[in-house]
Order: structure tokens, then C-alpha cells, then sequence
């Protein structure tokens, strides 16, 4: 395939984070492989509380360590190592990556902007620590990125402060701010749960032209199983701290493999549909004070057996050509002999 | 769900809650630009001139006992300052918002506490509206303890655990701090805290836009539950459609801070008869990849127009592909188009 010989832009082998707290430790992210081509568009899915989150803002350095504590094997972006010798994070070169050559949409607009100071302040701030450029200059640049996101008269609604905007508007805020300097790996986390279907019509269509056209890579961490089926080539789906399933979205959709993804699709209200009560995945999420030695949807899984108590089920290739991988050992049993 | 029980209540019984003509303005400085013969001074600082930002502007609707009504449309049309309006955390600049008889905009901050108890709201901004320095347990159970909704500790800690179970939080996060949750996690905390003190009526501002399909799922059979079991009454303000369309009742669509069309769901996803309502549920999503990536994309075309500088006449005619002169002069009003659909354009669709 084509696609396969196009540079590798993020490498990540086995990302743990851990956190410390009184109750204990929180095994956020268990050990996640995966690599990131450029010009690709990667979704990331998953239940609430499966380190979608967590695992991305690991690898940019944005935890607070302690209580986080992180460590990979590998973790490369465009080639270049981002780790130290003993295998943590290299925060001097992060910090000259973010919000340049990587930017990040934060999932909770109201924590990432600063209330106290105006849009303008801080789209000026962010681009003109990265980039010698003039305030009239970047003030122009800030503009242009807010009509690009549809904010209407935004010459004079930068001046506004983030209260002043509805929730809608500062997420689109925060996604002008990210583009600010035209990244390479973009790192979208829910960028449009907040927006109605128009409006992120007009951003999904936004994201795909800065794909197509400036070959920015993307990672969209959502949960709308709509926006990933119409912006992503491949998905990663993740449970518990860990990826149980990736291939390409055709794949991923026609083939569903993990019994996790399997009641994820199920559970969708659709407008074609008249149903009483919608379908859930019974039971709750995985305990993440303590490592399992065994497959973290066990207790949940309509398909369990005896042999998925023994060891962490190996992810693995379902079909090669697809790129399709899955951990889970109904697929092991019938693959791996 | 049954929706066609609570449509034909709708038409005899009274209303719960009423909204007459809300009107929620902000005061805005705006920078006016000085013209080319104006002084050096004024250019260098140039004049500030207050303007009124129209936020919600004239938006009326009657709620009934256990209906669940939504508010859809753009973001930034103005739908959670209604619901803020409603519940008298912005106050009205005009118009009225009466709770079973009693007008709230007139009532003073202690009078209002009391009536918090009836109504409470889920906050669409989930971490913002969450004390950090409470643990999770605290933050939740506040408002029962307020309102003295139960008898006594013990019943209030077994409501509590009860009620986080309920939204899938356990029971082991009751110490922690907000911050040491997810984003789908911290939005289920805000929904435990509105329905602890068991109000009757519920203003959730996108309540389930950052949860997983399945929690999502279990979040709004939840919902349905409360409505049919004990009458709960909801405004469910989503973007989501087809959630709206399992979910409610009724639709109102908003655009620019007012009211563009109201029905009864089905209807409304039978025929859309404002333009701007075709437009929106043109444009959802289906999770589909085969569909999805032939699909082409409605995206409206024309200027979003500002709520600084709402257009003339008909909020909606710049991007209105029926717009005529009329439209560009004269402002429609709501009117009954066809039974219980109501819609404010003088061209609609029939
Ligand atoms: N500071 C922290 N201390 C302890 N646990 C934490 C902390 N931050 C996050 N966690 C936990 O780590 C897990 C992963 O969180 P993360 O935010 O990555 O979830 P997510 O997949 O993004 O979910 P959502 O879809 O709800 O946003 C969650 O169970 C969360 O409770
Ligand atoms: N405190 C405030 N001060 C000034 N303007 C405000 C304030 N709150 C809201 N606005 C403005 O009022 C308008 C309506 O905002 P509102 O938050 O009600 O929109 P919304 O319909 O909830 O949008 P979204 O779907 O994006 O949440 C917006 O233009 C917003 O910028
Ligand atoms: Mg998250
Ligand atoms: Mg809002």
C-alpha cells in the first residue's frame, strides 16, 4: 500500500501512566503501542475513563508528575527520541514542540484558557513565543483563524474573555489556537462535542482541508461514532488503558471484532430508528488500582471463556492488509495456532 | 417512551413552567473605529461605546408536566443563556419566567433559593461548575444538604451512593477531587448533583455531549426512567439529534437568541418547515463509514451573522437560500402553521 511508506510521524511504544493517590495507584494507561503516519487522520475511541485523554497528554508532558508518573519504551516524533536515557519524558524538547510543530484542542475548554485574560492576550502570546512575527501580524493571523472556526466579527470579539462565549464558541476558540502555527500532528481531544451538527460540519470540513492541504496529521479523539465514520482512515478503539482493537474505519465498522466495540457500535441511538430503551454494555469499567493479569473486559464480556483469564490477551493481526488488530483471544484461538 | 400520552396532556393541562418574552441582554464595550480625519489621540485610543449584546431575545414557551423539551440550534444562538435565564442566574432584562404560578423574576436572591429546590441545572461546562476543593461526595450531595431533601445522614449517604451508581460513577471515587476525573466522568458528577435533591423539573445543558455511546445510553434510559416513574419534567438543551429525537417530547429550534420553530418531535422530523431547521437536520451525522464519506455535506452558506449586529428583519436571511425582500425588512414572529407547529417565517415549507 501507498499509505505505508509515508513517514512515520509519532511512535509510541508501550506508554504506561500512573497515578498516586490516597486511594492508591490509578493504572491510567498500560502499556499502548501504536504509530502515527503523516497526513493520516487517526481516531481514537473509547469508553469515558479508558485513558483517551490521559495517554495523549502523557506523551506531549502536559501531567502534572507527581501524582503522574509516565514511562515508554519508545516515543519518536518525525524520527527524534522524546525521551530521556532512563526512559521519561524530555521535557525541554516538548516544550519547544507544543503549540508548534504539535498542538493539542483540550477537551475542557474552560481549564486550558486562562479566565483572567482576553482571547486576544492569549492567541497572541502563544504564537509569538514560537514565531518571530509582528503584533499587527499576529493579530491578523489570530482573526483569520477565528473566522476560519465561524466565529462572526471577530476583529472585536477577540477582545472578549472566555466567559464571555458560549461553550461552543471556546471550543472553537481553543481550535483557532491550535492552529495558530500550522502543526504538523494536530491532537484534537472531543474538538466538537460542544457544537451542533452545522457548525461541525463546517469544522470537520475545516480539519480535513488542513489535512489535505498543509498534510497535517491528526489525531480526533472522540466518542461520536458519526464524526470518526466520516473524518477517519483508521480508528483505535480503547478500554481500560489499553488499545483492544485498530484498523482502517471501513474495517473497523464492517469487520468489528472486540466484543467491547462490538457493544460500543450497538449502543448508538440512530435517526432511522424508534427504540424504547437504547442498548448498554452492562456492568462498569475496569478497577484501575491494580495491573490485571488478565483481558480488562472480562467481567463485562458476553463471550468470555476460561482462556481469557490466562494473561492479557495479545493484540494481534486479524487481517494484515487492513491493518486490522485485535486483543482479545476469540481471535488468538482461531489466528494464533 | 410514551410520547403521544403526554402530547395530547399537553393541550388541557397547565403549564409547569412558563417563559414569556425572556430577554437577557449583556452590556458590551466595542471598540469604535475611529475614521480617517479623526485625531491622533482618538486614533491611539480609540473610543469605547457600550452596546447591548442580545443574547436571548423574545423567547416564549409553555412547559408541561413531564415533557421533555428540547432546545436545539447553532451554537452560540443563545440556549444556555435562556436556560440560565430561566433559572434567574443571568437576570432578565425583560419578560417572565413563572414556576407553577409564581414568578421568579421578580423574587428576591433568598425567595429564589427556595424555589432552586423545583428546578435544578445540569451546566453544559462541566469542570467549571464543580468546586475544586470539594471531594466528589461533598459536591454532589451540597444540594440535598441545602434543601434538606432527606431525614438524615444516613439516608442522604445511601442517596448518594445510590445516585452515583445510577450514572455509573463508583462508589471508591467519593473521596477524590474533581480533577482526577475524566471528561465524560466530570459531566456525570454534574448530573448526580441535579438529581439528588429530586426537583421536578430538570434544565440540562448538553448533559451527555462528552459520554461514550454506552454510558450516553445509560445516562438518557435514566432520564426516560425518572420522567415516566416519577413525572420529571426536563429542557434538554443537545446538539445531538438523533439523541433529541429518542429523547424528547417536543423541539424548540432556536436561532439568534430566539425561537425559529417549535413541534412535537415527530413532527418536526417529519417535516421541517423553517429553513433553517431543514438545514440542521440535513447535516447529522450517520456512524457509517460507507454512507458517511459519499455523503455530501449541507454547510450553510453565507455570513453567521453576529448577536452585536443582528441582521434586519429575518435573523436567519442572510444564509436563507428563500430569503426575498421581505425577509431582509420585516422580522417574522412564531405562528401556528399547522397543529401545535409553530414557525416563524414568511416563506416556510408546507
Ligand atoms: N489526576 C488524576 N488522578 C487519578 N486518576 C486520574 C487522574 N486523571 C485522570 N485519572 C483517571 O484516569 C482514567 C483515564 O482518564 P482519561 O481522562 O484519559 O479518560 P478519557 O478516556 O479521556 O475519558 P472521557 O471520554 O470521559 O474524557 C480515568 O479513570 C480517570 O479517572
Ligand atoms: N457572560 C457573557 N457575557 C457576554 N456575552 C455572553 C455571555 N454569555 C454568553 N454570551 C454571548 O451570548 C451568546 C449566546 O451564548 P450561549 O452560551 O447562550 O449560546 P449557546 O446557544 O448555549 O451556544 P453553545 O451551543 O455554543 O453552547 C453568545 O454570542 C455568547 O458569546
Ligand atoms: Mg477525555
Ligand atoms: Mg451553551
Amino acid at each position: 500500500m501507498e499509505t505505508n511508506k509515508k513517514k512515520i510521524v509519532l511512535e509510541v511504544e508501550e506508554l504506561y501512566t500512573k497515578f498516586t493517590t490516597d486511594e492508591g495507584v490509578v493504572h491510567a494507561v498500560n502499556g499502548i503501542s501504536y504509530s502515527i503516519r503523516e497526513g493520516e487522520i487517526v481516531g481514537i475511541v473509547g469508553e469515558s475513563g479508558s485513558g483517551k485523554s490521559v495517554s495523549n497528554l502523557a506523551l506531549l508532558g502536559l501531567l502534572a508528575t507527581p501524582p503522574a508518573k509516565i514511562y515508554a519504551k519508545k516515543l519518536e516524533f518525525l524520527g527524534e527520541s522524546l525521551l530521556t536515557k532512563e526512559g521519561f519524558l524530555d521535557q525541554k524538547k516538548l516544550r519547544k514542540l507544543r503549540g508548534n510543530k504539535i498542538s493539542m484542542i483540550f477537551q475542557d475548554p474552560m481549564t486550558s484558557l486562562n479566565p483572567f485574560l482576553s482571547i486576544r492576550t492569549q492567541m497572541l502570546e502563544a504564537v509569538m513565543f514560537h514565531r518571530k512575527i509582528s503584533k499587527e501580524k499576529a493579530m491578523d493571523l489570530a482573526v483569520e483563524k477565528l473566522t476560519l472556526v465561524g466565529i462572526a466579527d471577530a476583529r472585536e470579539r477577540i477582545n472578549y474573555y472566555p466567559h464571555e462565549f458560549s461553550g461552543g464558541m471556546r471550543q472553537r476558540v481553543m481550535i483557532a489556537m491550535a492552529l495558530m502555527c500550522d502543526p504538523l500532528l494536530l491532537i484534537a481531544d472531543e474538538p466538537t462535542t460542544a457544537l451542533d451538527v452545522t457548525i461541525q460540519a463546517q469544522i470537520i470540513e475545516l480539519l480535513q482541508e488542513i489535512n489535505e492541504k498543509l498534510q497535517t496529521t491528526i489525531i480526533f479523539i472522540t466518542h461520536d461514532l458519526g464524526v470518526i465514520a466520516g473524518i477517519s482512515e483508521r480508528i483505535m478503539v480503547m478500554y481500560g488503558g489499553s488499545i483492544v482493537e485498530s484498523g482502517q474505519t471501513e474495517d473497523i465498522f464492517a469487520h468489528t471484532s472486540h466484543p467491547y466495540t462490538k457493544g460500543l457500535l450497538a449502543s448508538i441511538p440512530k435517526l432511522d430508528e424508534d427504540k424504547d430503551r437504547l442498548n448498554t454494555i452492562e456492568g462498569s469499567p475496569p478497577f484501575l488500582l491494580k495491573t490485571l493479569d488478565f483481558c480488562p473486559f472480562y467481567d463485562r464480556c458476553e463471550q468470555r471463556m476460561d482462556s481469557c483469564l490466562e494473561g492479557i490477551p495479545p493484540y494481534i493481526f486479524t487481517n494484515v492488509e487492513n491493518e486490522h488488530k485485535v486483543a482479545c483471544r476469540l481471535f488468538d484461538e482461531q489466528n494464533g495456532k | 417512551m410514551d410520547k403521544t400520552a403526554t402530547e395530547n396532556t399537553s393541550s388541557q393541562a397547565k403549564p409547569i413552567l412558563q417563559v414569556k418574552d425572556l430577554k437577557v441582554y449583556f452590556e458590551m464595550n466595542k471598540t469604535v473605529k475611529p475614521d480617517e480625519s479623526a485625531s491622533f489621540f482618538s486614533k491611539v485610543f480609540p473610543k469605547k461605546e457600550k452596546v447591548y449584546l442580545k443574547a436571548v431575545d423574545g423567547v416564549s414557551f409553555d412547559l408541561y408536566k413531564g415533557e421533555i423539551l428540547a432546545l436545539v440550534g447553532e451554537s452560540g444562538c443563545g440556549k444556555s443563556t435562556t436556560a440560565r435565564g430561566i433559572l434567574q442566574l443571568h437576570r432578565p432584562r425583560e419578560g417572565q419566567v413563572i414556576l407553577e404560578g409564581q414568578e421568579l423574576t421578580t423574587l428576591s436572591p433568598r425567595e429564589l433559593k427556595k424555589c432552586r429546590q423545583k428546578i435544578q441545572m445540569v451546566f453544559q461546562d462541566p469542570y467549571a461548575s464543580l468546586n475544586p476543593r470539594m471531594t466528589v461526595g461533598d459536591v454532589i450531595a451540597e444540594p440535598a444538604k441545602v434543601f434538606r431533601t432527606y431525614k438524615n445522614r444516613s439516608d442522604l449517604q445511601t442517596a448518594l451512593i445510590d445516585t452515583m451508581k445510577k450514572v455509573g460513577l463508583e462508589k471508591k471515587f467519593i473521596h477524590r477531587y474533581p480533577h482526577a476525573f475524566s471528561g465524560g466522568q466530570r459531566q456525570r458528577i454534574g448530573i448526580a448533583r441535579a438529581l439528588i435533591s429530586q426537583p421536578e423539573i430538570i434544565v440540562a445543558d448538553e448533559p451527555v455531549s462528552a459520554l461514550d455511546v454506552s454510558i450516553q445510553a445509560q445516562v438518557l434510559n435514566l432520564f426516560s426512567d425518572l420522567q415516566k416513574d416519577l413525572g420529571l419534567t426536563y429542557v434538554f438543551i443537545a446538539h445531538d439529534l438523533s439523541v433529541v429525537k429518542h429523547m424528547c417530547t417536543r423541539v424548540a429550534v432556536m436561532y439568534l437568541g430566539r425561537i425559529v420553530e417549535v413541534a412535537p418531535t415527530k413532527k418536526i422530523f417529519e417535516k421541517q418547515r423553517h429553513p433553517y431547521t431543514q438545514a440542521l437536520i440535513s447535516a447529522v451525522n450517520v456512524p457509517d463509514p460507507v454512507i458517511e464519506k459519499k455523503r455530501e455535506r449541507i454547510v450553510l452558506q453565507g455570513e453567521i451573522p453576529s448577536p452585536l449586529n443582528p441582521p434586519h428583519g429575518c435573523p436567519f436571511h442572510t444564509r436563507c437560500s428563500k430569503a426575498q425582500d421581505r425577509c431582509r425588512q420585516e422580522r417574522p414572529y412564531l405562528e401556528e402553521k399547522a397543529e401545535n407547529h409553530q414557525v416563524a417565517c414568511f416563506f416556510p415549507n408546507d
